[in-house]
């Protein structure tokens, strides 16, 4: 019996109890998530953990009144050792890692419902390329010292995926003449381009010196989540400037699902709600791309798995698609840490993929198709 | 309410499909569009929801000119259910309905209990309320139909514009839809409805816009537009109007073809 449904196959109402489930699945992943040590193979205990936690947040706090643990931190810190870096640091990665699951699974959302088919992927319209060419270009423009640029590398990232996306849509318009544009001219466009700017980075890295080639495979290396203090402060401002705005139109977004003459004679204009939609989506996608690595595959998922629990209701979807995003990424992070692949432990995009292709093959083979 | 167009040509582009088409709907009526494929009944459509603008002539609403309103003041006054509206994901009954008060809620709203209410009464005007939580890709196409009307009564206009309500239904289905849409009538909603089955202009006792290439539209009442010689002159097939007394006495027409 697929989730969500009754023998006649009516839906449950069971979304508040999902929810619910969702939220302590949550809480006990974050929870233990903290747990882990970054040092070494292992666990510390939740009281470790809770306590180091707990002085970090007293010195900060302190820090704005001078206070005693502010003045006394290097004693205190010291006091509890490696643990309080170590409970510190899984707090930034744990935390990002659940931002970027959130933005990905959203984007998925958003790319499903505006193109209109369950198997749209939020790097349709070619943000993965321009991401790669922004690397490129700053490789070639600052050689090694790229490495110790953080914002310069989201600067390039964020603008590159943006311009890609913007070259996109213009080509698209201008394609599409005096035709009414559609999102399948959007997708055939995005897709030339995303050949030829992908064709010409290939042929620069093809032929970039050793040295080069170094410095790029560096910046893309994306084993490990980032949390320099500016990608913190990267993510957070994109997760505010694209959830927000997504929060408060998800009602509406309903309409993008509908045929376009109907939803305009609702009296909304569905151009400028796929408009923003897409934009919006394709931020989402680049947060994660940039913040987190290769991990696409949660956005095709895991929308899925939100629509079978809590139906196609963009409202329902929304917090779903947040709290599932989230936990899947999370689940996936912890998994890859504990594969004794390398120091580092196993390629979250690795583990993303072998996460979700039981959901895949349970969507192929599933009786019921229509909750695709 | 009254919806009128007045000498107005329809197209796309420099294209006009159609021309000198000048015709009024008031609240209380049906006014059934007939004509062949291809013939411009949906670019008239498009031209009366302004989802296309008129080349010649204009569309009025109670006397003013809808060129310059907003979409969404013209949304208080008609909607549209379209021929083609199969959502690519299983959307509940309910929540396909309640989406027809996107207009009053905004880009930004969100549904309010009175929404939710008026979502309910045109599920109950309809007579699907036991429908409210089936998948809406799992029910049949003429509870499809339903519920589409019913998502535009939740938008609470006046005037409904349906693209072939019958098309591709079964029989049973197809007088199911048409006793709705006559009902809603009484109801004091007018209706503009496209159809290929000269029939229903009968069963709904409607004013008739018979639309034919490279001649002018017919308009008038069903038994005075739907005659052997008009539905040669626009299908060019030979079809036999038949009257007979009905169980309640009263005169009913129906078309049979001559094969």
């Amino acid at each position: 019996m697929p989730i969500g449904l009754d023998a006649a196959g009516v839906p449950r109402n069971n979304h508040k109890r999902y929810m619910r489930l969702l939220l302590g699945g949550v809480l006990l992943l974050f929870a233990l998530s903290l747990c882990i040590r970054i040092a070494s193979r292992g666990f510390q205990s939740p009281a470790d953990v809770f306590k180091s936690l707990w002085l970090w947040a007293d010195i900060h706090i302190s820090r704005l009144t001078h206070g005693g643990a502010w003045l006394n931190r290097s004693a205190l810190m010291a006091e509890r050792g490696v643990g309080y870096y170590e409970a510190y640091g899984r707090l930034l990665i744990s935390g990002v890692t659940f931002v970027c699951g959130m933005l990905l699974a959203l984007a998925g959302s958003i790319f499903q419902s505006v193109f209109r088919n369950p198997m749209a992927a939020p790097s349709m319209l070619g943000v993965g390329t321009g991401i790669q060419a922004g690397l490129i270009v700053m490789a070639l423009t600052y050689g090694e010292a790229t490495l110790y640029m953080p914002l310069e590398k989201y600067t390039y990232c964020y603008a590159f995926a943006l311009t890609m996306l913007a070259l996109v849509m213009g080509v698209a318009k201008l394609s599409s003449g005096k035709r009414k544009f559609s999102v399948f001219d959007l997708l055939i466009v995005a897709a030339i381009v995303s050949q030829i700017i992908g064709g010409v980075t290939s042929y620069f890295v093809y032929g970039m010196d050793n040295s080069f080639a170094l410095v790029l495979q560096n910046l893309s290396n994306v084993l490990n989540v980032n949390t320099e203090p500016v990608s913190i402060a990267m993510l957070a401002a994109v997760t505010a400037l694209t959830v927000i705005p997504f929060f408060l139109m998800r009602f509406s977004f309903n309409a993008v699902c509908f045929d376009s003459d109907e939803s305009n004679s609702m009296g909304l204009n569905t151009r400028v709600v796929k408009f923003i939609s897409l934009v919006l989506g394709s931020l989402m996608m680049t947060a994660g791309m940039v913040h987190c690595g290769a991990v696409g595959m949660v956005s095709l998922i895991v929308p899925f798995i939100s629509r079978g629990l809590f139906g196609a209701e963009s409202r329902g979807l929304f917090w779903g698609n947040l709290l599932i995003g989230g936990l899947v990424l999370l689940l996936c992070r912890d998994i890859a840490f504990f594969v004794p692949f390398s120091v580092d432990g196993m390629p979250i995009g690795t583990v993303v993929d072998l996460v979700t292709l039981p959901v895949f093959v349970a969507v192929i083979t599933g009786r019921r198709r229509t909750w695709e | 309410m009254k919806l009128e167009i007045r000498n107005a040509a329809c197209g796309y582009g420099k294209v006009k499909v159609l021309e000198n088409i000048s015709f009024g709907v008031s609240t209380g009526e049906i006014c059934c569009l007939l004509g062949p494929n291809g013939v411009g009944k949906t670019t008239l459509f498009k031209t009366l929801l302004k989802l296309l603008p008129p080349l010649a002539g204009e569309v009025r609403i109670d006397g003013q000119n809808i060129a310059r309103w907003t979409a969404r003041k013209l949304a208080r006054y008609t909607a549209y259910v379209s021929q083609f509206h199969v959502p690519p994901f299983p959307y509940i009954v309910e929540d396909v309905v309640l989406l027809g008060r996107l207009n009053s809620v905004g880009y930004f709203g969100q549904p309010k209990q009175h929404d939710y209410d008026i979502r309910d009464k045109a599920l109950a005007d309809m007579g699907i309320e036991h429908l409210r939580r089936r998948v809406y890709t799992d029910i049949s196409g003429g509870e499809r139909q339903l519920v589409m009307i019913a998502r535009a009564l939740a938008q609470e206009p006046q005037m409904l514009v349906l693209d072939e309500p019958t098309a591709s239904l079964d029989y049973g289905n197809m007088v199911r839809v048409i006793s709705q849409v006559k009902a809603l009538t009484t109801k004091g909603y007018g209706v503009i409805m496209t159809t290929h089955s000269p029939d229903q202009t009968f069963m709904t006792d409607a004013k008739v816009v018979l639309l034919m290439k490279n001649a002018p539209a017919i308009c008038g009442g069903a038994a005075d537009v739907v005659t052997k010689k008009n539905l040669k002159d626009a299908y060019g097939v030979d079809v036999n109007v038949v009257e007979f007394a009905d169980a309640n006495g009263r005169i009913a027409r129906v078309c049979a073809p001559t094969l």
